[in-house]
């Protein structure tokens, strides 16, 4: 039986050996066109720019984070030498430092920013009786706002990035750090490596991932249940709350938020979201909206496509739209693996 | 439907290795569902793979979490906050939804055995206060408005919640449960009831029947008259240990199984549902087998007693025919029951003689050939009363007439239907009370099975 794994986040990239190798810092954006295989979706520029946004802010944010909890162990001085901005610098020249797992979620999130500004901003979503959810979606608005900031692109933002990947990526910042530190011999470099694996641990110890829009969003979805999600999805698409939408199918279909996001992104725009917004029962109004909102990020998007969707939408059933997302109900590494099978297992 | 549990948070402590150091009651609800014990390694599985999820990051980690226990979803959300010696939970907005609700068919047959119990009708509302009682005398008769707790003694115990507390909690139906009384001191109830749900979705609260028991069991006298701790002591202990063995396990089994199938947790592959429709149809044949193992044994000892009661054979003629309408119409099976005012007065057990009853009938209609007629009679036979169940099947050949009810005999049948034990265990049941069970038939002319019993002079 074919797999199609199209929404797996570990979705190999296409082979490109020269992409990203020995590149300068004046060829960043080949450097990253790694992450941008060209066998999969087309992204648009405005997608290109706003991922490497969120990577360099959230890189940026990790290392001044890491400084501030180093200053107590290192000289101010030494600490003072390092550029500013340095680990972002360094992740253009090396992206392979980020993983794909991560570079896809990077770029859920930016197409999700990029989906919400394009949204038109209306009526408030919430009615009178679901006011008990009114401080947690305010809160989940203003996260994603931080999103769609305009911001010089290594300047830093809030890290808000789920467990898995807020490990990775300070993990990643932090042999940054060694590499620079190490030929300045400030300390052996045992006791500099053991230095920052105890800070990297300190700084895991205080991250809350419940402050990141990603779970707040998931926490909303729980509390509103299906029925008033289904009430209130087109009025969530009107305000750009594709994040909560996914959210609400996660919920509806008992499958983790953050996989239903990367399917809205990187799925087949002609039948991932009509697949989602079917099983969820959202209507094809909310998915509509869906669709014109990926064409900030997607460019193959054509009018013509979403004029199809209200038959297409009535022809699907719920229950063979949730088949449909079997898929996304499996495990991440099985999915994986079942994709390096299908690949030739690196034969 | 969906309730949310009205108390803060739950935590658990687990140590380094993923045991358990200390949960609060609901964690341990659901170890124990999971077949863990209270300080082993955490079994279920959803909180399990979050544990390990912040154990291998060592970071806070924050997330839904979709549990099942007992017919109940139970959704929650959860932190798991990783430190040197271990991960500590700490578990919020947990909300319970019952998934197994019953079909039509199923709830209908739910109530049928609820009221076919002897006893006074009560019903009571979704916040279980009686709305309605009839036929209760007067010393028993409950208060409209009155808390079903206040009537029924449903104190929990030191294992948890008594079976009648914990089938209304999951909205589930019960029968036969010993229950102490609430305002007659030291006396004790057999208690039926079943829930009530406006479309199938909304609760309306529990109706069924509550008969006062004449006497209070020698070893039940202690549970009425202080609390009723562990009511389950009663049971023969084989009993016992066949509900830790092997019942808890495949009613969980059979449960799992009906999620899969019925695709509650999400869509499958229609094969994959089918696979669980199997193990669930299984795992329910088992059950039986379970249950007719342990009658068995309890009829098998040799100080095994009936009690001696005033029964009536034409009303447990109507009631196993009122108990079986619904299975004998899914194959165009009509049951003809003795007439409303037909009556034959006999002595014995009355839990014994239906029990015997409907393995009768239920032979009849599991074998009987589609759009037939099973004829139940009663009557007066040399000083015994009797109860005829005569079906239209192949019959039974003279030399197999005394086989049949020998144990496992299922003269050459393969199918996996019935376990061999059922007309072994009505005969013996029969002849403790002083009676019989004959055969009267031969090939291709149906076949009459009488139950015999001492006529009441």
């Amino acid at each position: 039986m074919p797999h199609s794994w199209e929404f797996s986040p570990h979705k190999p990239a296409a082979p490109s050996p020269v992409l990203g190798v020995g590149a300068g810092p004046g060829a960043c954006a080949a450097d990253f066109s790694r992450f941008f295989p060209q066998s999969g979706p087309l992204w648009s520029d405005a997608m290109v720019a706003r991922t490497r946004c969120h990577i360099a802010g959230c890189t940026s944010g990790v290392e001044t984070s890491l400084r501030v909890a180093l200053t107590p162990n290192l000289p101010e001085a030494v600490l003072d030498s390092l550029p500013l901005g340095f680990v972002w610098q360094a992740m253009e020249r090396m992206p392979g430092l980020l993983t794909d797992s991560l570079f896809a979620h990077f770029r859920t999130r930016a197409a999700l920013s990029l989906m919400a500004g394009v949204a038109r901003s209306g009526e408030p979503p919430f009615e009178a009786g679901l006011c008990d959810v009114e401080e947690d979606y305010l809160g989940l608005s203003i996260a994603l706002a931080r999103w769609s900031e305009a911001r010089a692109e290594d300047q830093p933002m809030r890290v808000d990035l789920p467990a898995e990947h807020m490990q990775e990526l300070l993990w990643a910042v932090c042999a940054q750090f060694a590499q620079m530190l190490t030929p300045m011999e400030v300390l052996p470099q045992a006791d500099l490596l053991l230095t920052l694996d105890t800070v990297g641990q300190e700084l895991l110890g205080v991250y809350d991932e419940e402050t990141g829009p990603i779970a707040r969003a998931a926490l909303i979805a729980r509390r509103l249940g299906p029925i008033a999600f289904r009430e209130h999805a087109i009025q969530l698409a009107q305000n750009g709350q594709f994040l909560l939408l996914c959210a609400g199918i996660a919920d509806a279909c008992r499958l983790e938020t953050s996989r239903v996001a990367y399917a809205l992104v990187h799925g087949d725009p002609q039948k991932m979201p009509l697949y989602l917004f079917r099983a969820a029962d959202f209507g094809p109004e909310a998915c509509a909206l869906a669709l014109f909102a990926l064409r900030a990020c997607r460019d193959s998007l054509g009018d013509e496509r979403i004029g199809l969707l209200p038959e297409a939408y009535a022809a699907l059933t719920r229950e063979d739209a949730r088949g449909r997302l079997m898929e996304l109900a499996l495990s991440p590494s099985f999915t994986a693996a079942l994709q390096r099978l299908a690949s030739g297992g690196g034969a | 439907m969906s309730f949310a549990r009205p108390s803060g948070a739950i935590r658990a402590s687990l140590d380094e290795h993923g045991h358990i150091v200390s949960a609060d009651a609901p964690i341990l609800r659901l170890q124990e569902a999971a077949g863990g014990e209270p300080t082993g390694k955490l079994l279920v599985p959803q909180l399990a793979t979050v544990v390990r999820l912040a154990q291998r990051l060592r970071i806070l980690v924050a997330r839904p979490v979709l549990a099942a226990c007992e017919g109940t979803s139970i959704s929650m959300w959860v932190r798991a906050r990783s430190h040197a010696h271990g991960v500590d939970l700490d578990i919020s907005d947990w909300r319970e939804t019952l998934v197994a609700v019953p079909g039509q068919t199923g709830l209908q047959r739910a109530a049928d055995i609820a009221l076919a119990a002897d006893g006074w009708s009560w019903r009571t509302d979704a916040q279980l206060c009686f709305i309605d009682v009839a036929d209760a005398p007067a010393s028993e008769r409950p208060a409209i408005g009155a808390t079903f707790s206040s009537v029924f003694r449903l104190e929990t115990t030191g294992e948890g919640a008594h079976s009648v507390l914990a089938a209304i909690v999951q909205r589930r139906s019960f029968f036969g449960e010993l229950v102490g009384s609430g305002m007659l001191e030291g006396r004790a109830y057999s208690l039926s009831g079943h829930p009530m749900f406006a479309g199938g979705q909304e609760f309306l609260g529990y109706r069924g029947k509550a008969a006062l028991l004449d006497a209070v069991p020698e070893n039940m006298a202690d549970v009425v008259q202080e609390a009723p701790v562990g009511l389950h002591v009663l049971l023969p202990d084989i009993s016992k240990r066949l509900d830790v063995a092997l019942r808890q396990p495949l009613g969980r089994i059979i449960a799992n199984a009906e999620t899969i199938s019925g695709q509650l947790e999400g869509p499958l592959r229609p094969d994959y549902a089918g696979y669980g429709a199997d193990i669930a149809n299984a795992g329910r044949h088992l059950m039986e087998l379970v249950d007719d193992l342990a009658d068995l044994q309890a009829i098998d000892r040799p100080n095994f007693k009936v009690a001696q009661e005033d029964v009536d054979l034409a009303d447990i003629a109507r009631r196993t025919a009122g108990l079986l309408g619904l299975k004998a119409a899914d194959k165009q099976i009509r049951i003809v029951a003795p007439a409303s005012n037909e009556t034959m007065p006999a002595i014995g057990e009355f839990r014994r003689a239906l029990q015997i009853a409907v393995n009768l009938v239920g032979n009849a209609v599991r074998y009987g050939p589609e759009d037939s007629v099973i004829w139940l009679r009663v009557s007066d036979d040399d000083g015994m009363a009797t109860l005829i169940v005569a079906d239209q099947g192949h019959g039974i050949a003279p030399e197999d007439q005394e086989r049949i009810f020998e144990k496992f005999e299922r003269l050459g049948r393969e199918d996996s239907i019935g376990s061999g034990l059922g007309l072994y265990i009505s005969r013996r049941l029969a002849r403790a009370m002083g009676g019989d069970i004959r055969i009267d038939s031969a090939p291709g002319q149906g076949a009459r099975f009488i139950l015999s019993l001492p006529k009441k002079n």
